[in-house]
């Protein structure tokens, strides 16, 4: 199971279970306690119905790539004609119970019913526009408050997290659509122009999607439900938060050898020839200070007999230290001999082990 | 004729490449990044390739739920610009077979790859598709052989 989830939000009746069933090919079990609980406005002789709010479902992902189970959360908020529905649910999404909620999120599915007539049409438009900005300011301070939890600020801006997970906008076709087209021959077709729907929303980084559309564009893109699994699929279920930062600061740096995991290989980490270079330059740099040590003590030694105020002959070192600095050379011979053909992460152990040799040594 | 830099951004404006020709900091690479992706993603259908960005032009071209975008000195040729990312795209598409974004995801380091085989310093290099492919591919077959070769000491053949 992938560490990501999916979350499928709407207002009731929006088609969120007619979706599911088109992309996972089965529709979530309602649990027993799902019933949502009789208010005085619901005491009339309809049938309560069930809330879909906190229920999962599953979507197997499978590409050439790789397989993932990602699991999938089913909100809702109620219908109203003003925001209080959607504000609500974006309140309670933005509580500090929900911040590991929103953190666990890869990716936002918002269901809306198309409109059947002109009329609908208006209001559908405004009141989607509107829903999305929402959710999307909701996504907006979430990371803002996470990155100022985690001491980031702008200059900061290798760790910046930003909301990296898809979002989709779905169109539904209305359940009575079916109906009205074969009987209503004088009633508009409603001409659903996907352009205008993808600029309305684009601002807020939602991606319009028509369920119903299927084939591929002029752009070669594809279309409806095979555009929404793609769209799923360029998402890491995967990786860590701390890996999607660094690979998007890796990208941004324009560094083109990261491997998956975000780390940064430059140059010299990972080719054999260039690796024992590396090697070689850490010991060249180990001999030059070496060298310069011995110089310090050579001319600190003059210093001494300078200040006598005589000419002397320079001291000889004391044997002992002459042999520790061949000790030390000896060790970093043998150190490098045994690199040699040794993987990355060894040569850096044994590395750390000679730096530690020769801190004692001297 | 210098490409400033070549950045690949998907429909949902998240960056899959971005190949840098001039040195920036990160900061203000991030901020070209953001600004460029705002105003690509907001053009509509019908709209032209070419936008003014500062004081630089940026020349854009959808393919495939993908933006390959490059952004060129104020006194370069638009239009060659745009015929090096048809190239850049067309070399992708041959060498990835049908290139969808996933491959770009999984591989970005045949993207990059390929981009330096196209583009030095800015400025097109190559322009024989026959070429660049020959030579990724030899560098394919380099590495496989390379990646036998460690197999093999490995186990101390």
């Amino acid at each position: 199971m992938s560490s990501k989830r999916i979350l499928v939000l709407g207002p009731p009746k929006s088609g969120k279970f007619t979706f599911l069933k088109e992309l996972t090919g089965s529709t979530p079990t309602l649990s027993a306690n799902s019933t949502s609980a009789l208010t005085s406005a619901e005491t009339t002789a309809e049938q309560p119905r069930p809330t879909h709010a906190g229920l999962s479902h599953t979507l197997t992902l499978s590409t050439k790539y790789f397989e993932a189970e990602v699991p999938i959360w089913i909100d809702e908020y109620d219908d109203t004609s003003d925001d209080t529905g959607i504000r609500g649910w974006a309140t309670s999404f933005s509580s500090a119970d929900a911040h590991e909620v929103v953190s666990a999120l890869g990716a936002i599915i918002y269901t809306f019913r198309k409109p059947e007539t002109l009329d609908e049409y208006v209001n559908v438009k405004s009141n989607v526009e509107r829903e999305i900005r929402i959710i999307h300011e909701m996504l907006i301070s979430h990371y803002e408050s996470q990155n100022m939890e985690d001491g980031q600020d702008e200059e900061n801006f290798d760790e910046l997290i930003d909301w990296d997970g898809i979002s989709l906008a779905v169109a539904i076709p209305s359940a009575t659509a079916k109906t009205l087209s074969s009987d209503d021959k004088n009633k508009e077709s409603i001409e659903f122009d996907a352009e205008e729907w993808e600029t309305l929303l684009q601002p807020f980084g939602f991606e319009f999607i028509d369920i119903e559309q299927k084939g591929r564009n002029d752009y070669g893109e594809l279309l409806g439900l095979d555009r929404i699994k793609e769209a799923l699929e360029t998402y890491g279920w995967d990786t860590t938060d701390e890996a999607a930062g660094a690979r998007q600061r890796g990208i941004l740096e324009g560094y083109d050898e990261y491997d998956s995991d975000g780390r940064h290989h430059g140059f010299g980490d990972d080719d054999d020839e260039l690796d024992s270079d590396g090697f070689d330059q850490e010991l060249r740099e180990m001999q030059l200070e070496t060298a310069a040590l011995h110089f310090a003590m050579d001319s600190s030694s003059h210093q001494r007999d300078g200040q006598d105020g005589e000419i002397r002959q320079p001291k000889p070192l004391p044997e002992s230290d002459i042999d520790e600095l061949e000790q030390i050379m000896l060790r970093m011979k043998q150190v490098k001999e045994r690199g040699e053909g040794l993987p990355l992460e060894e040569r850096k152990k044994l590395a750390d082990e000679l730096a530690d040799d020769l801190l004692r040594l001297l | 004729m210098a490409v400033q830099y070549v950045i690949l951004l998907s429909r949902q404006g998240k960056v899959r490449l971005a190949k840098w020709f001039l040195t920036l900091s990160l900061k203000e690479k991030s901020k070209i990044v953001k600004d460029v992706s705002t105003l690509v993603l907001g053009r509509r259908t019908k709209m032209c390739n070419f936008l003014e960005y500062k004081e630089s032009k940026v020349v854009y071209r959808r393919y495939a739920s993908l933006f390959f975008i490059a952004g060129v000195d104020s006194t370069d040729n638009e239009l060659i610009t745009l015929e090096i990312i048809h190239r850049y795209v067309e070399q992708m598409d041959r060498y990835y077979g049908n290139v969808c974004e996933l491959d770009i995801i999984f591989n970005f380091q045949k993207a990059y790859y390929i981009l330096d085989e196209l583009l030095l310093a800015g400025e097109l290099q190559e322009s024989s598709k026959r070429d660049v492919l020959r030579r990724i591919s030899q560098q394919d077959a380099l590495e496989e052989a390379e990646g036998d070769e460690e197999k093999f000491n490995r186990l101390g053949i």
